[in-house]
Parts: C-alpha cells; structure tokens; sequence
C-alpha cells in the first residue's frame, strides 16, 4: 500500500514536468481500467477487490469462517423437538402437557433431548420472545404469543380426552381422526383443526420468516459494516455480515443447501414447491448474492437481494397454501385428510400476514388473507369447492401465482 | 485455432438442429387438436346433454308419480352414468377447477344422510359434509331403494315432498355442474391445444396422461372392482359389493364396460360418436418406437383393453353381488387384468412420452 502511495506521487510529479509529450492513463494491468495506449500513470488506477460468489454459503475472512447462526439451529431444532413432541398426540390415547408445550416454547426449564449437542437447555434462545416483531429491532407480539399459548392448550385439551387405540375423532367430535385411506390419524378438533399444523407452520412464518425478513433483512440498512465485533472471540464478523448470517441460519441450517436442508421447514417446503415456482434456488442464491454484496459493499446489490428473499418466501408460503387447497378439493370427502391439508393451508396463509411483504403493504395485504381465511371459513366439514376455488384465486392474484394456481 | 473453433461451433449447431428436429416432428398439437374436438368436446355435450334429459325425468316423474315415469327416470340415469364413464378420466382443467368427480359420482353414498337430509329438509350440497348425499349415486339409490316394490316406491315419494324436492335439487345440481364444465371447455379447448410445447408438468399431454392413469388406478381399478372384491379390504379380504358402483340399481359392470371402452378410445385417438380413428397416444407411442418387450406398447394397451372388457361382457346381467357370490374365482382374475393395465399406463406409457407422474402426494407429513 504504502509502495503505490510514493509510486503515484512519484508518477504524478513526473506528470507535471511532462503532461503534453506522453498519452495518460492506468498502465497497471492489474487495474480494472488498465489502458494499453496509456504510456504514463495519471494515478487513475481502480482495482477490484471485490469477492466472487460462492458456490455454498461459505464466507471467510483472513482463512477464518466468518458465518455464525448457531442461535438460529438452536431454534430450528427446538420447533423440531416441540412439532415431535405435539405429533405423539396423534396416537390415540396419548395426552401432551399444555405446559411442557409452553416451556418448550419460551425454553423455560425445559429439558431438550438436544440432538446436536447445541446446549439448548438452559440457554438463552427461545422462539416465544422472537414471535412476530412489527419491525426491524422491535419486540415480540403479545396477542400473537397467546394464539400460540391457545393452540397448546386445545393440543392438550383435546389430546387428554383420547382413549387408547379408539380413534374417534369426527365431524363436531374432536380426537384422533382416523386415516381415512388417504392420511391421518391426526388430533384435531371436531371442526377440523389440526392445532398441530397451526403450530408448526405458524411459528415458521410467525418466528422464522417474520425475523428473516422483519427484523434482520429489514434492518440490515442500519447495521455496522466496518468494525469486525470480536475476532479474538470468534466473532470474526461485522454486525451486518452477521445479521444477514442469522437470517439465513432461519431459512435452513444447511450451509450446502438445498444438497442437504429439504427436509424441515422453510428448506423443506421452498424445495417442495421448486419444479413450479423455483423458490429454493432464488432464496439461497439471494442469500449468497447479498452476503458477497456486503463484503464488497455492494449495497445496491444487497438490498436488491433483500426484495428476492422477502418475495419469494412470500411465493412459497401463498404457493404452499395454494398447493394444499388444490388438495383439499382432491381430497374433499376424505374427511382426514381434507381437514389435515385445510390446517396447513390455514397456517400458512396466517403466516404470510407476519412477513415484510404483508406488514409493509407490498404483497398480499392483512386484509386480503382474512379474506382468503374467510372462504375456507371456520368449520372445514363443511367447506364448499367454489369458496376453495375463490380463495386460490385470491391468493394466487395477490401474489403472482397465477399461471401456475392450477398445477400447484 | 480459430479454424478449430469455427468447426467445433458449426457441429454444435448441428446437433442442436437436429435435436430440435428429433422432438418436435410428432405433431403434439395435432393430436391434442383431434383428441379435443373429436372425444372431448362431444363427450362433454353428451354428458351435459344427458344430465339435462335426466333433470327432465325428475320434472316428469315427480309430476306423474306413476311407475311408467319411474322406469324412464331409471334409463335416463343409466344413460347418464353411462356419459359419464366418458369423461370421468378428464379430471384436469374444468372439471378438475370444479371437483367434478366428487361432486357427481362418489360410491358409495351415504344414505343415512341422504335420508337425513330428506327429513331435516335443509341441507347445503356445496358443503363438504354432503358430496357423499348428492350425484348419480344418490339418485340411484332413491329410485332404487332396497327392498321395496316400485308401487311403494312411488308412493314413498307422492307421501314426502320433501323426497321429491331433493330429488330435483339432486338432478339440478347435477345439471349445472355437467353445463359449468361442457361450457368451461368452449374456451379452454384453445388453451388446452396450445400447451404443446413441451410434456413437462403443467402442459396438455402431463394434464391429460396424469388424469388418465390416476381415474384408471384409483376409480376404475379400485373403485369399479376391487373395493367391492375386497381387495382392498385388510386382512379379512371380504367382499363389500354394497359399495359397487349403481349398487342398487345394479349396473356396475355396465358402467366398468363403458369406461375400458372410453379410455380405450382415448388412447387410440376414437371420434366420440363414430369411433372414427385418427391421432391418439397410440401414435405417439408409436412414433417414439415404444414397446413393450418385443411387442408395441400400444397393441399391449389396446390387447389389454380388451381383455377388460372380455371379462366385463360376462356379466352384464349381473350385479356385483350376484357375480360376486357365483363367480368370485373369475372376478378375481378379471382384477388381475385390470391390475396388469397399470404399469403399462402408469409406468410404460408415462416414460415413453417423458411424463412425470405428479397425482401421489409424497409430503408424507
């Protein structure tokens, strides 16, 4: 560096003594504007230090990892212990603690089987207190929180009625619905809810995607990007890479996706619905895109990227909906298995309400899913094809999807 | 070297021509183009044609209340659980939109609510809760309910208003779904024939292969048979001919005929009225040189076709339980046939025209 410097002043003193008789320009080759006429350096050399993409998310900074989301596995893998927990009461005769279920949520003095060795009992993480910011560095959402609280509650309610192998669950009857030939047994209530799917995809939109896209791509603006915050700690990081890090960590924990990831979550269900909508690839791409955009700071670049994620996990969650809706007319009189899609569809749509795209009127707006949640109505007995039909046309309209609405 | 590479980027452009070429010579809008205005759309004006003489019937029926008018009402819902079996397999666009199998054909019925439904005299068909009350089935039950003498019959209806009523609500809704998807077609047809360009999921030929193969496994395999053999029924295996097709009225071999005989027309690219050859899968099978061991795929298809239909001609004058009860050794062979047509449309067929079979639901949560 300091070599250039005195190279340049030296050049540039040169200069003065002889502008007329010598073309100038950049004559090192290594510069981006290198000028092969130029005979004289004028001291405009531009160099490119920018970093390439990767072709994982894989980020270094002086041959050390820069990335770190391990928060994030560890509630990637509490919702994953608590969807296991919940999906035991579908067994007949098998009751589930509402307060079990609770600690799990808020990591209150539970104790996690912790598959990954990650210490998440006792550990600071909790998916209650990050339940569905209004905005970037805000706080949970207490009337959110307590639909979840409500959803354990019906589990363990309904769950605490089953009687072993008895699976008698029915229209206005609730308890283990049977398989119907098609799905189940599944616990749900005698209209039909699946409290379980509320949960499961209720927390990935209301916790997952409200932080991916809410809270940390949505403040990533404000983030530092110059001071690495700890390196000696292992934070070998700027604030910014970092929170862009955190965000990918809710989308999948796997760093070599979608080779590895599909099977829970958002990995799972952006990579189900690829062949039509191509999600999966866009998001992860943007995800690399954007965290290389930061090292160069690039910011145009990056929060180019910010609207892909943000679009496109809105496609996957109305996509997903869509999908699940076609297969409730599919599976109209199989009373289980209807119900059971008509709960992940329910859940999804909920969801969309808590991304970036719907709290900050760009996509399908609050108002619009109530009335996509309206069709499908309260009691899934009795939903009628059209009112499914008008709901897929609504979400299909709000959100692009309808060129493929039909094959989804 | 820049003689190398101009040779090397010639020959490339050669094979790229002659892949183009390679795929698209079979004239996919050809045959989507005949297989529409010669089978479907004919098809559908039939169905929706004979649900409309059907809805007649009733009008007479219930303004008659003679057993003259029972008898015409009973042909005119053969006649249309006949047109039906004819377009049953085109569950994709339209009819697909309106979930027009469940809403017209599903067996067994429920007759606890249909007579629920009768009583209570206030019911919402478009409910969920009621598919299994309403369409052919239901009428088929109500004209033919068990154990009565068609004088009695006659009068159960001239007695209950109610009867009557839903009687015309069934046959109307039954009516306007037929005209919802024959209309429906008027314009898909154009976007039907234009979703030529590739067999890729979402295109005319994925629609039409995948709704062929899921009707054929699921509701005539399985549903026309084996559920009332017991194939399908556990451990036990017993039979359950209740839960035939027109179980009481008792033409479900009638009704496993006529839809061998549609898909067989399907395939090999029939005319609806006059069966009338011209482009059909067959010929796309043929044109890529599909076989089926030594022999063509499509001689295989139509060979078993008419094995099916062979085995279902024994017993047009049976119902299912009288067959069951006299001929279940044969019925089951008969199953083993039907169940040998499978691989060949689900498996054979699919691979040869490069169609990925998209109707099972693999989320397996």
């Amino acid at each position: 560096m300091k070599f250039i410097k005195s190279t340049i002043l030296t050049l540039g003193a040169l200069a003065t003594l002889s502008t007329s008789c010598r073309k100038e320009g950049c004559t090192d080759d290594s510069a981006i504007n290198y000028s092969e006429e130029a005979k004289k350096d004028d001291a405009s050399c531009i160099y490119d230090n920018s970093v390439a993409v990767p072709s994982t998310y894989s980020f270094n900074r002086d041959g050390v990892s820069s990335v770190s989301f391990d928060g994030q596995k560890e509630r990637l893998d509490m919702l994953s212990e608590l969807v296991a927990y919940m999906k035991t009461a579908n067994t007949a005769g098998v009751a589930v603690s509402a307060d079990d279920l609770k600690a799990m949520y808020a990591n209150d003095n539970f104790t996690w089987a912790d598959v990954n060795n990650l210490g998440m009992t006792g550990s600071s993480k909790q998916l209650k207190n990050k339940t569905a910011y209004a905005v970037a560095g805000g706080s949970a959402d207490t009337g959110v929180q307590d639909r979840f609280l409500a959803y354990f509650d019906s589990i363990a309610n309904i769950s605490a009625t089953t009687t072993t192998a008895v699976e008698n669950g029915m229209a206005n009857v609730s308890g283990v619905w049977p398989n119907d030939g098609s799905k189940g047994p599944y616990l749900m209530g005698g209209n039909g809810k699946e409290y379980t799917q509320f949960v499961e995809k209720g927390l990935m939109c209301a916790v997952f995607m409200n932080q991916i896209t809410v809270n940390y791509l949505g403040g990533i603006n404000n983030s530092d990007n110059t001071t690495i915050v700890d390196a000696t700690a292992g934070k070998n990081y700027t604030e910014m890479e970092h929170h862009w890090d955190e965000a990918f960590g809710y989308f999948t924990s796997e760093i070599n996706f979608p080779t590895a990831g599909t099977d829970r979550f958002w990995g799972k269900y952006s990579f189900g619905r690829e062949d039509l909508i191509g999600s999966a690839t866009k998001i992860y791409n943007a995800f690399k895109t954007g965290r290389t955009a930061i090292v160069n700071k690039d910011y145009t670049s990056r929060d180019a990227n910010v609207v892909i994620i943000n679009d496109e996990l809105e496609r996957v969650a109305a996509g997903t909906a869509i999908h699940y809706l076609n297969s409730a007319k599919d599976y109209i009189t199989n009373n289980t298995a209807r119900n059971h899609v008509l709960s992940e569809a329910t859940a999804f749509l909920e969801g969309l309400k808590y991304g970036y795209n719907a709290i900050s009127n760009k996509g399908m707006s609050s108002t619009e899913i109530d009335m996509a949640l309206g069709y499908i109505g309260d009691d899934f007995n009795v939903v009628s094809i059209s009112n499914l039909n008008a709901a897929i046309d609504l979400i299909a309209v709000s959100t692009g999807l309808e060129s493929v609405k039909a094959s989804l | 070297m820049l003689f190398g590479l101009g040779s090397i980027s010639a020959a490339c452009n050669k094979n790229k021509e002659k892949e183009d070429s390679e795929t698209e010579a079979f004239d996919r809008k050809a045959m989507l183009s005949n297989i529409t205005t010669q089978y479907i759309l004919p098809a559908y004006a039939n169905y929706d044609s004979k649900t409309s003489n059907l809805l007649q019937a009733v009008a007479d029926f219930n303004n008659s209340d003679n057993i003259n008018a029972l008898n015409e009402l009973r042909n005119n819902l053969v006649a249309t659980a006949n047109a039906w079996q004819s377009i049953a397999f085109l569950e994709f666009g339209p009819a697909e939109n309106i979930g027009l199998r469940s809403q017209s054909n599903l067996y067994p019925c429920d007759t606890n609510q249909i007579n629920s439904n009768i009583s209570n005299n206030n019911y919402n068909l478009a409910a969920a809760s009621n598919f299994s009350a309403k369409g052919i089935q239901a009428i088929d039950y109500l004209l033919n309910q068990p154990s009565q003498t068609d004088t009695n019959l006659v009068l159960t209806f001239v007695n209950n208003a109610n009867a009557s009523q839903y009687l015309l609500t069934l046959a109307t809704e039954l009516n306007s779904n037929a005209n919802t998807v024959k209309v429906a077609w008027d314009s898909y047809a154009t976007t039907f024939i234009e979703n030529n360009s590739n067999n890729a999921q979402g295109s005319a030929v994925s629609d039409l292969v995948n709704a062929l193969s899921a009707h054929y496994e699921t509701f005539v395999r399985k549903g026309k048979l084996g559920i009332p053999l017991g194939v399908f029924n556990g451990f036990s295996q017993t039979t359950l001919p209740e839960k035939a097709e027109l179980a009481y009225g008792g033409q479900s071999f009638e009704m496993l005929y006529t839809a061998i005989d549609a898909i067989e027309s399907l395939i090999n690219g029939l005319s609806f009225e006059t069966k009338i050859n011209g482009l059909g899968l067959d010929d796309y099978m043929n044109f890529v040189a599909a076989k089926n061991g030594n022999e063509n795929l499509s001689t295989s298809l139509s060979a078993q076709l008419e094995i099916i239909k062979d085995h279902a001609n024994n017993y047009m004058n049976s119902n299912m339980a009288e067959a069951i009860a006299n001929q279940k050794t044969s019925l089951d062979d008969m199953y083993q046939d039907m169940q040998k047509l499978v691989p060949l449309i689900k498996v054979d067929l699919t691979s040869a025209l490069g169609i990925l079979i998209t109707y099972q639901d693999n989320d397996g949560d």
